[in-house]
């Protein structure tokens, strides 16, 4: 007879046995499976945040060494270096915006510094830092392009509290002493997008930023260009700069550090630094969550699998008597593991075509309950998370299937290797 | 020629207490063999070391010409030798077909109507028959792996006199019909009278009294 059939006959048989077993190795690959599900579902959430928010090298200007200002030119040149895919330029301006009520920012008390704000240009606002790292969402209307000079962004608490929407202008103007500003030379622009703050504390200490980041105005380069020659307090002749400085993207992220260290060697007059904070701090809490639930998990292997090789060695000591009918009848002691191996094999099979339709079934809930405080930290929601039982997970999870069992078995396999048939001949006899 | 032969065989448990002192024996086919003896005198131990199930301080034993080792331990017990026990030694979670099936890839009930049982009691769970039709399973099985050689050991101990006279000429018929050669370890007087050929082990000694 052969091994699959005198296993299947015990499992048949000995069905109270069978479903202990069974039970054991169903609670561990159902936990298994969740556990290598939600793993999964927290790494792809990270390499998303990793595409969405991705680290960058910061250019700036040496303000502390009286370095050369960021230009055109500076980023034309670092456009085409090896490993950058693309650079977004920054760039700031402050005016007063008389019509405006802005949020209190300032302990200055003249009269018109409650009135003086950030005016921001960024190359891609998509890649603007605050917009990236979602300190700031679209509201309203739509992301500022490059070719919308005379329009803006402003932020939906100024737009409520000065009576604006979409489609209404707000004038700035030079600011000629604490208390008069220059009516004659008036910026116009027209509201074509409306963000929210998410983080209010989110560059509190950025001196050139708005203190209130509500406050802050997007507008294109070109319009900030425009303030700059209008500039009094302007050099003549005096080139645009960015002066909030570059952000530039590596081809892959591995090459943040890399491309950091190419560009500080090239351009060894510029303040060069990476920036991954974003990134970090969005990501924290899916690490701390995969470490954890790593912890657990190998912890719930560990006693899952001691459970298994406690009661598999207790079985098979219960089962000498039957092993030694065996040896007397010709079958070897390699058959008798075999058979202990395929009875485990198939019950863990079986085991395995139930946990995997139950926890695909309960994965999504579980998931999300699991997510939901994570989620918030990011500025997410749970239903982002889409926690699937997928095929790596049960390939995952049969394989430690397997290797419990072969380990069960393998431990198993040592009383049956000291088996004396002659001992055994004399018990049955 | 003989099937088996033990050459000079002598086994012991402590050093220098010998259970068996040079035994010789020649067994051959067709025939029935008693070996009776008083208690602990190595009966049980002779037919463990002929069934391959331990091996002798010295001597050897040979089937067909080949040593044990030779044939390969398995091999042997597969093909060789089989087992009837006093205590039947069946697996308990399985049917007598099953169990009979253990030793062969023939039809089962071939031998288990050989050995008188119905076709319904070959298909219930084997601790469900009485102990005369469980030895009548075990025989089966014996008698299903083809093996030339039967080594019984107290086969009829459990059994009442008519069961254990109907257990004894079942293994006689087959020695008889199927030319097989049957070692049977017993107490039995009714034992020793249906074997053709009666041996006493005593103080480890192997003298033939019939």
């Amino acid at each position: 007879m052969s091994n699959i059939k005198r296993a299947l006959i015990y499992i048949g048989r000995q069905r109270v046995r069978s479903l202990i077993l069974f039970g054991i190795f169903l609670v561990t690959l159902l936990l298994a499976l969740l556990g290598f599900s939600v793993l999964n579902a927290s790494a792809r959430v990270g390499e998303e945040l990793r595409r969405s928010v991705p680290g960058y090298v910061s250019v700036l200007r040496d303000t502390k060494n009286k370095g050369p200002s960021v230009t055109e030119k500076t980023m034309n040149e670092i456009r085409v270096q090896s490993g950058v895919a693309e650079v977004n330029a920054n760039s700031s301006q402050r005016l007063v915006f008389p019509e405006l009520v802005l949020l209190d920012d300032t302990t200055d008390t003249a009269p018109l510094a409650k009135q003086m704000t950030t005016l921001y240009s960024s190359t891609d606002m998509e890649k603007q830092v605050w917009f990236m790292d979602a300190t700031f969402t679209l509201a309203r209307g739509r992301m500022l392009e490059e070719s919308d000079s005379g329009n803006c962004m402003i932020s939906d608490v100024v737009s409520f509290n000065s009576g604006l929407t979409l489609g209404d202008t707000v004038t700035g103007y030079f600011r000629n002493s604490a208390e008069t500003y220059d009516e004659t030379r008036p910026f116009t622009w027209t509201i074509v997008g409306i963000y929210r703050v998410q983080d209010e504390t989110a560059n509190m200490t950025n001196e050139d930023y708005a203190e209130v980041p509500a406050n802050t105005l997007f507008i294109t380069h070109a319009d900030i260009q425009k303030i700059d020659e209008a500039d009094p307090d302007a050099k003549p002749g005096q080139e645009f700069s960015y002066r909030k400085g570059l952000q530039v993207y590596p081809v892959e992220q591995a090459q943040l550090e890399e491309v950091c260290r190419d560009l500080k060697e090239k351009f060894p007059d510029y303040l060069i630094e990476t920036e991954d904070g974003a990134f970090e701090q969005l990501s924290g809490p899916f690490r701390m969550m995969q470490r954890l639930l790593k912890v657990l998990m190998t912890v719930m292997l560990v006693i899952f699998s001691v459970i298994l090789i406690l009661v598999t060695a207790l079985w098979v000591k219960n089962r000498v008597h039957e092993m030694g009918i065996y040896l007397s009848v010709g079958y070897g002691k390699k058959d008798i593991i075999l058979q202990l191996l395929t009875e485990m094999l198939v019950i863990a099979l079986i085991a395995v075509l139930i946990a995997w339709p139950v926890s695909a079934a309960v994965s999504g809930g579980i998931g999300q309950s699991l997510f939901r405080a994570v989620a918030q930290q990011s500025g997410r929601t749970a239903a982002d998370f889409n926690v699937q039982v997928s095929a790596a997970a049960v390939f995952a999870t049969i394989g430690v299937a397997v290797g419990i069992t072969m380990l069960a078995t393998m431990i198993s396999a040592l009383q049956v290797l000291a088996l004396q048939p002659k001992k055994i001949l004399s018990m049955m006899s | 020629m003989p099937i088996m032969t033990v050459r000079d065989v002598c086994y012991e448990y402590i050093k220098g207490k010998p259970v068996l002192k040079n035994v010789d024996l020649d067994l051959e086919q067709g025939l029935v063999y008693c070996i009776f003896g008083p208690s602990g005198c190595g009966k049980t131990t002779l037919l463990s070391l002929m069934g391959g199930l331990d091996v002798p301080t010295s001597g050897e034993i040979l089937f067909g010409g080949k040593t044990i080792k030779e044939i390969g331990d398995s091999e042997y017990r597969r093909h060789c030798v089989s087992f009837v026990f006093q205590n039947y030694n069946l697996i308990d979670y399985m049917t007598p077909e099953e169990n009979v099936r253990l030793t062969t890839k023939e039809n089962p009930l071939k031998y288990l109507t050989q050995v008188g049982l119905k076709r319904t009691e070959a298909r219930r769970n084997v601790m469900k028959l009485s102990g005369g039709q469980q030895q009548r399973v075990a025989i089966a099985r014996a008698l299903a792996s083809g093996a030339p050689v039967i080594l019984a050991d107290e086969p009829t101990g459990n059994l009442d006199e008519d069961t254990a006279d109907e257990i004894i000429e079942l293994l006689k018929q087959n020695a008889r019909e199927l030319n097989r050669c049957v070692v049977i370890v017993s107490h039995s007087n009714a034992v020793a009278e249906a074997s053709d050929i009666v041996l006493e082990l005593s103080h480890g000694l192997l003298n033939r009294v019939k």
